[in-house]
């Protein structure tokens, strides 16, 4: 291997990354963190809640970290159920966790990138485009967050952030989304993940932006994806 | 880094990918060989030995290969470290394909990766001026050469326990363009392709998936911003400025942005993607909900 060209290439080196979530054995997060962490970005994860407030945690972050050029957020929540079978409040509160929440935490990092430019990754599950049965709260937030997404990156794209989204398909998390046949034959790993939100935020990645990333080991269910 | 932790996650030591439309100085195909080398990989560089006659009135891909590129492909693979051949084929011929993969085999013992990035570009033109000729070349490169080429690669991969195919579509696949109709027609076809390779060939651990390219400032692309600003008669630069305005984050790709995704699909790290269109475009697709 060619460390030089490879460096070059992947190193974090001197960038800030916010990880929301729990950082925990088995989490999403933690895996994250540590492909991250590899390529000797300075690392913080934030463990939020739907009143956390954004600006203080991430002057706090910028303080810790230096700057804060990398934000990923691995806080998605599944929701199962059809249209009538849900009640309102479930509806109420997959849309404050998926999709209001994900503005929030979003739109206060902004300035915080602005001048630097930065990555932004949101980690959802990639049951987008796929409909299956029972999925009708969270389908709904995912095509939002998607959608969301992309309009980010149309509108601040003067700052040089990049905002994208990985879909995975069946993690094996224990807690991830329901397991479902894909065509390599075997269910995702954290690493999986990490190593794709990685690529994303790397320099060899800055002309990746607004794009939905399927990760699912091949799937009808994945649409045009 | 640590790459102690990192080296089994991105190396491609070991491995031997075959590149296609890989000879030009700033073409995609060089880029995209110099990652996979970086990362260890044995290359060996596909492309046509000598311009095709009927594509030089063309603008764009598919007519500036040439043995001397190949060469001199090959030579910068080798100063950076790595181990590299050339071979010289017509993708529109089976018998070319059948002997380049021939010769692959014979040099390096298999092939682990393969690149489908070469395609034909029969200029921007609309429906009306779209010739039977044009139909023909890009069938025969961008659709029936892969379809062939694959034909002949994926059993050395069901051998050999496994492997990669890239295939390097366009954002014209997923929104229809002004002028590029047939062109947009074959990267779709692509598409299709690399879903159907995806879903059949897994089960052999060989995972398929695709680039959605955008503007990237190949030397194709200078050629067909050069066809514009003559057909516009602008400047060069004016034309170059309106094509990088009309982009989200007001600037225009590099082989490099694809090469380093390619070889990112190809590695260890990238074991769960199969199937997947990976834009690379700026976010210049935006405007779609793909």
């Amino acid at each position: 291997m060619n460390i030089e060209y490879l460096e070059k290439t992947m190193s974090l080196k001197g960038k800030g990354a916010v990880i929301l979530g729990r950082c925990e054995s088995g989490t999403i997060a933690e895996a994250v963190k540590a492909s991250l962490a590899m390529r000797d970005a300075e690392v913080k994860c934030i463990d939020v809640a739907l009143d956390t407030d954004f600006v203080k945690e991430y002057e706090r972050a910028e303080k810790e970290l230096g700057s804060i050029d990398i934000l990923v957020n691995c806080t998605d929540r599944y929701y199962s159920g059809n249209l009538i079978g849900t009640m309102l409040k479930q509806w109420e509160e997959s849309y404050r966790n998926n999709v209001e929440f994900v503005f929030e935490a979003v739109n206060a990092v902004i300035p915080f990138m602005k001048e630097k430019g930065g990555a932004v990754v949101q980690v959802s599950c990639g049951t987008y485009a796929a409909a299956l049965p029972a999925e009708a709260p969270y389908l709904a937030t995912t095509f939002a967050n998607v959608r969301m997404m992309k309009n980010f990156a149309d509108e601040v794209s003067q700052y040089k952030i990049r905002f994208n989204t990985i879909l995975a398909g069946y993690i094996n998390t224990g807690k991830s989304c329901e397991p479902s046949d894909n065509w390599i034959g075997r269910s995702g790993t954290l690493e999986d993940i990490a190593e794709a939100v990685a690529y994303v935020v790397s320099p060899a990645a800055k002309f990746i932006n607004a794009d939905t990333i399927m990760l699912d080991g091949g799937s009808r269910d994945s649409g045009l994806h | 880094m640590d790459w102690e932790s990192l080296k089994d996650r991105v190396t491609l030591e070991g491995k031997t990918a075959l590149v296609t439309g890989a000879s030009r100085p700033n073409g995609q195909g060089r880029a995209t060989a110099r990652a996979l080398c970086a990362r260890g990989a044995k290359v060996v560089v596909l492309d046509i030995p000598a311009p095709v006659p009927t594509m030089m009135e063309g603008v764009g891909g598919g007519d500036m290969g040439s043995i001397h590129l190949l060469e001199e492909t090959v030579e910068e693979l080798r100063s950076m470290g790595g181990e590299a051949e050339w071979v010289a084929a017509d993708l529109s011929k089976e018998e070319d394909i059948k002997a380049a993969v021939r010769k692959t085999v014979e040099r390096f013992g298999t092939i682990d990766i393969l690149i489908n990035n070469a395609a034909v570009f029969c200029g921007s033109k609309p429906l009306a001026d779209l010739t039977k000729q044009d139909r023909e070349l890009t069938y025969m490169v961008n659709m029936k050469g892969i379809v062939m080429l694959c034909q002949q690669v994926i059993p050395y991969m069901i051998e050999n326990g496994g492997g990669s195919i890239i295939n390097n579509s366009s954002g014209t696949a997923l929104v229809t363009t002004p002028s590029l109709f047939y062109y947009g027609v074959s990267k779709a076809y692509l598409l299709g392709l690399t879903k159907s390779l995806a879903a059949d060939y897994a089960k052999y651990n060989i995972r398929t998936n695709a680039i959605v390219t955008g503007n990237i400032l190949t030397d194709a692309m200078m050629k067909e911003i050069e066809y514009y600003s003559e057909r516009d008669h602008t400047s060069f630069e004016d034309a170059m400025d309106e094509m990088i305005h009309g982009t989200v984050l007001n600037e225009i790709g590099h082989p490099e942005d694809t090469a380093e995704t390619m070889a990112f699909l190809a590695s260890p790290a990238a074991s769960f993607f199969n199937g997947c269109f990976f834009s690379v475009d700026g976010g210049d697709l935006c405007g779609t909900i793909y």
